[in-house]
């Protein structure tokens, strides 16, 4: 008799051809369970929704799932709907949506005076409407092929909950792959800003979770920290980078060097000093130097205008080349000296992005604050540079940087991409394969 | 393609003759932008598209539009600017309220307060502007698609889901 192999039900809001930040570990992630041989049913959001809501996607990325991954896409429903608004909020929809974020709030206060937990789930989220929906799909998919375990990724943490409820109801458990902390704030470390109800929600999905995965170590260890009684169950399971998206290894270049960022950019990204940096040492990098930025401007479309506004004009030497797909990401790469990594945060933020720079064997500029995560990974780097996000750091980084890329050593570089091996995706996220495969007792087929 | 600029008031059923849309193209950049795509993108479906474009004449840039789609032959794009009508009226006039230089203190407090309420109303007189203009061509055939690009147009995408019950309303348009 053949034996069944094991079945994954993956919990995962972003997926293809959502362009969140997250897409490429859950893609990874259902791709790593896939090559070790588990069937792998993916959950996740519509593609109506990632259009006409979120307002970003990326078509190329549908490409990109593993062939055999079954990808079944759960309505939310939205809360916000135009039609079933009142005349009086469809006429002052500015004051009705201030008014109505005001009484979320008010809401969850009188429930923390209160004392009780009167609505169906304390903690706040704004994907709390996708839950039930998940959960019913996830036991329609239970139904035709038993399911082995449940992993989540978050956020949004709501897919937690949605993990924890399903596995109450079917034979497998659950774990979740924490992307982001929930209810620890992850540029301060705080964790008293999630009201009692998230607080206490995140409580109960770690007792009860099998696994707990995070992105690197200071996050894991802020959660063995919160709650010390389950400190077993927090594992690190890194990021890491495609093979495809880095091209070969680069032999030294003369003449102009070009500096170049990738990746989507954010409100929070240290933009200002290395704008500011830029304009202040280019006239003395060769002549024909430049920027360039290659990416998304904000997750959400609603959110580029600001940021966009916010680029340096093209004379400035600087271009932005708009965004850039996946299966470009290896020739974006290919024609920069130096790469540029704007990360913001301390030590919990990582940046996904670090990986890929990591493995790429030129000089990198890594523009972060003092005990960042990012500049910790990078801190074995021969050729990496880490500065304060300070204009005048940031330009002496920049100087150096076009220095190293001219004396450039393609034995150094070949030595780095050699080094860079543990980050490649699959062999980062095998450790969260083999862990889950110990829990559910089988190791593949 | 071709693309027509009129001013409120000249809109008639004639305008649509196929499959169309109503883009509410709002007042911001960035719903500018996004009525934009919206368009380049119904025209390429071969629908026409009806904007109604509350951005224009701040920007000439703005919705003397550089469609990239290819649209299909004979498919237009009807541009019906509402601009000057919309910040003439209550809610635009407290909204550029300034004071003169006698009256500095009291427009401290003051100048801030009248824009934000005219702020708040400014989604109803978007529609105060557009609305007899929608109303003439709610005679034909149901529009495929009412987007809305930025949260001015919110009264404006209600009361045309009233008009044209059945059609979908969305901010942006799906994929095909």
């Amino acid at each position: 008799m053949t034996k069944r192999r094991p079945h994954l039900l993956y919990i995962a809001f972003w997926y293809p051809p959502s362009r969140a930040s997250g897409v490429y570990r859950a893609l990874a992630t259902s791709k790593a369970f896939k090559d070790a041989g588990w069937e792998v049913t993916v959950l996740t959001c519509t593609i109506e929704y990632l259009s006409t809501v979120v307002g970003s996607i990326d078509l190329s990325l549908i490409d990109q799932v593993p062939p055999g991954v079954d990808v079944v896409r759960v309505s939310r429903v939205t809360d916000f709907d135009v039609r079933s608004m009142t005349r009086l909020s469809a006429n002052l929809p500015l004051l009705w949506s201030k008014t109505r974020t005001q009484m979320v709030g008010v809401r969850q206060r009188l429930d923390d005076l209160r004392g009780g937990d009167p609505s169906a789930y304390s903690f706040s989220d704004g994907y709390l409407a996708w839950i039930d929906p998940v959960v019913n799909s996830g036991l329609r998919v239970n139904s035709a092929k038993p399911v082995d375990h449940v992993l989540a990724t978050g956020n949004p943490f709501s897919a937690f909950e949605a993990a924890r409820l399903l596995s109450g109801q079917i034979a497998g458990g659950f774990s979740v792959d924490y992307r982001d902390p929930w209810t620890i704030d992850v540029f301060t470390g705080r964790t008293d800003l999630a009201n009692r109800g998230t607080r206490e929600a995140e409580h109960q999905i770690v007792a009860e979770a099998d696994l707990c995965f995070h992105v690197n170590e200071a996050i894991a260890d802020a959660y063995r920290q919160l709650f010390p009684e389950h400190a077993k169950k927090q594992h690190v399971v890194f990021n890491g980078f495609d093979s495809s998206s880095l091209p070969p290894v680069r032999s030294r270049r003369t003449g102009a060097v070009r500096f170049g960022i990738l990746g989507t950019m954010n409100d929070k990204w240290p933009m200002d000093p290395i704008f500011m940096a830029w304009n202040s040492v280019r006239d003395r990098l060769p002549s024909g130097s430049e920027l360039v930025f290659g990416g998304h401007v904000g997750y959400f479309a609603k959110s580029t205008g600001q940021l966009v506004e916010a680029l340096p004009e093209s004379t400035s030497g600087f271009r932005y080349l708009g965004p850039v797909p996946k299966a470009a990401v290896a020739r974006f790469y290919d024609e920069l000296d130096v790469v540029l990594l704007p990360v913001p945060g301390g030590p919990m933020v990582t940046s996904g992005k670090v990986f890929e720079a990591y493995a790429l064997g030129i000089p990198i500029v890594c523009v972060q604050a003092e005990g960042g995560g990012a500049r910790a990974l990078l801190s074995d780097h021969p050729l990496a540079i880490c500065v304060s996000p300070e204009p005048d750091s940031v330009a002496d980084a920049l100087l150096q940087a076009a220095r190293l890329a001219h004396d450039l050593d393609s034995k150094v570089s070949s030595g780095i991409r050699f080094e860079a091996r543990e980050f490649e995706r699959n062999a980062s996220l095998r450790p969260m394969v083999e862990s889950i495969a110990r829990v559910v007792g089988s190791q593949g087929p | 393609m071709t693309e027509t600029h009129i001013p409120l008031g000249h809109l008639g059923q004639d305008s649509i003759s196929r499959p169309w849309i109503v883009v509410f193209g709002g007042v911001t950049r960035i719903g500018n932008r996004r009525a934009r795509r919206a368009a380049a993108r119904a025209l390429s479906w071969g629908m026409d598209v009806v904007w109604f474009d509350g951005y224009e004449e701040v920007h000439p840039s703005g919705s003397r539009v550089r469609l990239k789609a290819s649209p299909t032959d004979g498919a237009k794009v009807v541009v019906v600017g509402f601009r000057n009508e919309e910040s003439s009226g209550l809610a635009g006039r407290l909204r550029n309220r300034t004071a003169g230089d006698q009256e500095v203190e009291t427009s401290r407090l003051w100048s801030p307060t009248t824009r934000r309420v005219g702020n708040l109303l400014r989604s109803r007189a978007c529609w105060t502007a557009v609305r007899e203009d929608v109303r003439r061509i709610s005679g034909i055939e149901d529009p495929e698609f009412i987007v809305f690009t930025d949260d001015h147009m919110i009264t404006s995408a209600w009361y045309a889901g009233r008009i044209w019950a059945a059609t979908p309303i969305c901010s942006d348009l799906p994929w095909a």
